[in-house]
């Protein structure tokens, strides 16, 4: 019974920080741009290949900064290249052509596999070692340092990201935007620029969640999918474009999940983030902490 | 300094501009009346480049702008204060008037635009810290204007500023409209209140349906027929 406990605390609390960092992104570029982002995964997906396709050659610290330039760069070209023309035309188009990046990278990341003589699904090392071992035991549970380390990181990271939307000239810029697109360009604010910041951090963040999560989960091409519907469900629950909901919900639904696979059947556990998904959008589409509705 | 030259602006098939001309000269305070739907707001929006026109040209200090972005011609010198405020309601009131001189490189003129803010308007800086939300419909007015002046702007474009205010803050408002004119920017002014119009501008503009219809100083216009019957009501 106390494993069972440990194991939802534990796990419920390393895959919601995860997703908090996920999701915060996700639901940033939502709430600035009104861009619902279904590559959002595949940028989680780009930053784990690049890790594991580098680690051998070029050692843990350089693989996981070129990871996270890449993802970071793609994020920023993929709104200048094909979100933004899109974007005065309709929703729908930004929509289906997220749609299409998503698609694109994930056949990429398996062609890579094949060229470069990977296996497409794979469990990369631990990050983190101690005195040769790679975990310590908490109440007769196991625990890799990887989680403590991974727990350290996404807070760390998140609490840097709401100091600068809130605290900088250019974060600021960011609520404007979101609150009054059109006043904010009145300002001389260049709202196509700022967007394509906020991608581009939003992609940061999915990289950063995928260079500490990968050594703990096995990474695969379809993963993007999961990711993606999993943020999605986590901002419902939380409110589009509300970063402390984005926070709130990927715990409540991380720990939701690890209950609903120890206490009563691993099946449905994966149902979990659907059922919130058309719950919510049914009663409360504004989310818990969320101001604008799902449009 | 401003100059519209042949300005056409439909909305789908429904008029909103048809040929006007206006030219607006070096710190002078010209203003724009007409009833509801002349196409008052369209012309600013023309003017700031929320709208693109379908014909005519816009030249601000010698150069074309109808072309350009909002933010772009924003950093021209141009600061226009919209229609129904569009503040942002979840910063705070500093917060707003920092994202007015967002365009501003100079740290030392920012200083200088904050205190001649706050003394024009002692209540914003009572509330700096308060979310533009939560202020009154005066004081939220009060903050547009102040938001507008924040870029030190070369020219300012006002729409209805006294628009749903009580006479008391209304006279408020147009105080510091001369306050600003007289510190020397170029102000365009758009008004349904004809009469707070005619008492503030130099100069004034009769829109009507998409139209110019007349124009003149104060003086000349008040003898006008049309203008005493429609606008002033004697």
């Amino acid at each position: 019974m106390l494993t069972d406990i440990m194991q939802v605390l534990v796990l419920g609390s390393v895959e919601g920080a995860v997703y908090m960092l996920i999701a915060v992104g996700y639901s940033l570029v939502y709430g600035t741009g009104g861009i619902m982002n279904l590559a959002h995964g595949a940028f989680y997906l780009i930053a784990g290949y690049m890790l594991y396709w580098y680690l051998g050659t070029l050692g843990l610290f350089t693989s996981v900064v070129l990871a996270l330039i890449i993802v970071t760069l793609i994020g920023g070209i993929s709104y200048l290249a094909l979100i933004k023309p899109l974007e005065k035309k309709s929703q729908l188009s930004v929509v289906m052509v997220t749609f299409a990046i998503a698609f694109f990278i994930e056949q990429i990341v398996k062609l890579g596999c094949s060229i470069l003589g990977f296996e497409k699904e794979s469990t990369l090392p631990n990050l983190i070692e101690i005195k040769g071992t790679v975990s310590f035991e908490l109440f007769g549970t196991i625990i890799p340092y990887d989680y403590v380390f991974i727990l350290i990181i996404s807070f760390l990271i998140v609490s840097l990201i709401t100091l600068f939307i809130s605290k900088s000239k250019l974060g600021t810029s960011i609520r404007a935007i979101s609150q009054d697109r059109e006043a904010a360009t009145l300002m001389g604010i260049n709202a196509d620029r700022v967007l394509m910041f906020t991608v581009m951090i939003s992609a940061f963040l999915a990289g950063v969640a995928a260079v500490i999560y990968v050594p703990s989960y096995p990474i695969a091409p379809w993963q993007g999918w999961v990711i993606l519907t999993n943020s999605f469900a986590v901002v419902i629950l939380g409110g589009m474009g509300s970063l402390p909901g984005s926070v709130l919900g990927a715990f409540i639904l991380s720990y939701a999940s690890h209950f609903t696979r120890v206490f009563i059947d691993p099946a449905i556990s994966t149902l979990v983030p659907m059922f919130v998904i058309v719950v919510m959008l049914a009663l409360r589409p504004q989310g818990i902490l969320g101001k604008k509705e799902i449009d | 300094m401003l100059e519209i030259r042949k300005i056409y602006h439909y909305y789908g098939s429904a008029k909103a501009l048809e040929e006007v001309n206006l030219q607006v000269d070096e710190k002078a305070l010209d203003a724009v009346i007409g009833p509801n739907g002349a196409g008052k707001t369209t012309l600013l929006r023309v003017i700031s480049g929320l709208e693109e026109p379908d014909r005519g040209k816009v030249i601000f200090l010698g150069e074309r702008i109808d072309e350009l972005e909002p933010h772009e011609i924003a950093k021209k010198g141009i600061a226009h204060c919209p229609e129904r405020r569009k503040l942002f309601y979840d910063l705070s009131v500093l917060e707003n008037l920092k994202m007015g001189s967002f365009a501003l490189k100079d740290k030392k003129k920012f200083k200088e635009l904050l205190d001649f803010v706050y003394e024009t308007f002692p209540r914003l800086k009572e509330r700096k810290k308060q979310r533009a939300g939560t202020l009154s419909g005066g004081e939220q007015q009060m903050l547009a204007l102040a938001r507008a002046i924040m870029s030190d702007p070369k020219l300012l474009l006002l729409d209805e500023p006294s628009l749903g205010l009580a006479p008391k803050v209304k006279a408020q408002i147009f105080e510091a409209i001369k306050k600003i004119r007289d510190e020397g920017t170029t102000t365009l002014l758009v008004e349904q209140d004809a009469v707070l119009a005619l008492n503030v501008a130099d100069y004034i503009h009769v829109l009507e349906e998409g139209k110019i219809e007349m124009r003149g100083t104060k003086e000349e216009l008040v003898k006008e027929p049309r203008i005493k019957q429609v606008y002033l009501g004697i």
